[in-house]
């Protein structure tokens, strides 16, 4: 004997457990990333902070977007492994499944095209193999180029030949405008809300969780 | 002295089952964990209300802060493992005075907790919600209009008129009225809670007392129809209750309560347990109404089986 009710319930705690997961690991990552990044603004030389072609500011970009592709790879698995899990322990052993698992292939199927139809980078690499199938689909991580900050950090340059007082305070100035930019940017990648392409971290996995729920729930 | 007309099994028998691992508690259910399938219902006794009265200092003793009760909500599912832990082990009453802050009338399995306890509870309510409404100086903005005070106004008229139902001749038509009346409170304190957490700002005293208001109520309807003998109507009524608990949940996961919360993550981590339990045991009550269903037991017997045992606080109905 099973009670849909029961599953149902059962269900809906584990999608609320993940859902909370991954937005207390989207928000660690988010401080972390941010003062990995200060921290890294901090210890930039003047060239470096100035000349638009600097290496050490592509390392800090690559670092980050590394950082955070790394991220969504992790949640994706530690997501299909904990669907599996609990599927497995709801589920599987009732002949009151919500959803098959070719269903649930469709849902994931469908995301992923939908992703595709937004103009979002979802396809080759996404699925990876790991010790279980994948079903989350990863996010695209990429960071924003920082025209901005370039532009000001030829003006800032410029002063900077003037004195180095004046240096040293655009040195500074530069840098925080560095820091904010690239904040703004790990928040985008990672916790916004904004649902328009690409999405965060946070809004594509917390919208895959969801599909999930409705998939899996008896109705 | 359990009744012989309801196939009830005494805990203890399940208990080498569930020591090992093998059986486990979900809501009111427990389940076989290699099968998954549910192997009985865990239900209430009078000598469960009895101990909980005792040990809270009796029956309005133990309503008296609202707080605590919505903490008995959370506490209810640790409870039952307690007590059936307990019952195995020193198989005594006595062994319950162990037990703290177990004040809940949200019951386990169907309610039988008296009327008037249940009045008792609805009036902490009302008197918490009452001074809330004078100590928060950011009320959720359409609270107004929701009315909450004259919707547990009614509720509670409704369950002083259940108390009158034994001496009354025309308890029948009573009892139809109540009922109604408290399917309609259900529904507004239903309505209330979305709306608390669909502000930007929530209170957490706030959202556990409608919580705790939405439990009782709920436990309070489905004891009603089993009192009418609508066991099939209860079971709709159950599913209902259920599915209205989920939609809930959908609109208050814990990361949107975490953000929204005056107290954080911690509260509503306390909060979002609170929850999850009242679904649990709410969601057993289908499987059980259907199981007495399928055993032709009244919902008046088998209430007064349960009320009458005075021995055993916690009975298992096996599923099959």
């Amino acid at each position: 004997m099973q009670s849909p009710e029961v599953q149902n319930a059962e269900i809906v705690d584990w999608w609320e457990t993940e859902r909370f997961y991954v937005w207390s690991e989207c928000s660690r990552q988010n401080s972390r990333l941010t003062e990995m990044a200060n921290d890294i603004i901090d210890g930039l030389s003047a060239t470096d902070t100035f000349w638009f072609k600097s290496e050490a500011r592509d390392d800090l970009r690559r670092k980050i977007s590394s950082e955070i592709e790394l991220h969504n790879r992790r949640l994706a698995a530690y997501l299909s492994a904990s669907y599996e899990q609990s599927k497995g322990r709801i589920e599987a052993l009732s002949g009151l499944d919500g959803a098959s698992s070719s269903e649930y292939a469709t849902v994931a199927a469908s995301l992923a095209a939908g992703a595709g139809a937004l103009g979002l980078a979802v396809g080759a690499g996404a699925f990876v193999p790991t010790t279980s199938v994948m079903l989350f689909v990863i996010p695209v991580a990429t960071l924003a180029s920082w025209p901005l900050v370039a532009t000001l950090g030829l003006g800032a340059a410029a002063a900077a030949w003037v004195s180095p007082q004046i240096g040293a305070y655009a040195i500074e100035m530069v840098q925080e405008r560095y820091k904010k930019v690239i904040q703004t940017d790990i928040h985008r990648q990672l916790l916004s809300e904004d649902e328009s392409a690409p999405l965060s971290s946070w809004k594509d996995f917390s919208t895959q969780l969801d599909s999930v729920l409705q998939s899996r729930l008896h109705k | 002295m359990v009744s012989p007309q309801i196939p009830f099994h005494i805990p203890q028998q399940f208990i080498a089952a569930w020591n090992s691992g093998a059986l486990q508690q979900v809501g009111a259910l427990l389940k076989d964990v290699e099968t998954g399938q549910i192997v009985g219902h865990l239900q209430e006794t009078g000598a469960f209300q009895n101990a909980i009265g005792s040990l809270a200092g009796g029956p309005v003793g133990s309503v008296a802060n609202v707080t605590g009760q919505a903490v008995g909500l959370a506490q209810n599912h640790l409870m039952a493992k307690q007590l059936m832990a307990l019952q195995s082990s020193l198989g005594s009453m006595q062994s319950m005075q162990m037990l703290t802050a177990v004040s809940s009338v949200v019951g386990i399995g169907v309610t039988v907790a008296s009327t008037a306890v249940i009045l008792s509870k609805m009036q902490a309510i009302d008197h918490k919600i009452s001074t809330l409404e004078q100590s928060l100086e950011k009320l959720p903005a359409e609270w107004r209009a929701l009315n909450l005070r004259n919707t547990l106004g009614e509720v509670e008229t409704q369950l002083e008129r259940l108390q009158e139902v034994p001496t009354r001749k025309d308890a029948g038509p009573v009892l139809n009225k109540v009922e109604e009346q408290l399917h309609s409170g259900f529904n507004a304190l239903h309505s209330g809670v979305r709306q608390v957490v669909a502000e930007i700002e929530i209170d957490p005293e706030v959202l556990q007392t409608l919580l705790a208001a939405l439990a009782i109520s709920g436990a309070a309807q489905i004891k009603a129809l089993y009192q009418m003998d609508e066991t099939e109507t209860a079971l709709q009524r159950a599913q209902m209750q259920s599915s209205k608990m989920l939609a809930l949940a959908l609109e208050m996961p814990r990361d949107k309560l975490s953000q929204r919360l005056v107290g954080g993550a911690d509260a509503a981590l306390q909060i979002a347990e609170q929850a999850s339990q009242v679904r649990l045991v709410m969601a057993s009550r289908p499987a059980l109404t259907q199981r007495l269903i399928d055993l032709g037991i009244s919902g008046p017997n088998y209430l007064n089986v349960l009320e009458d045992e005075q021995e055993t606080p916690l009975l298992v109905l096996p599923a099959s």
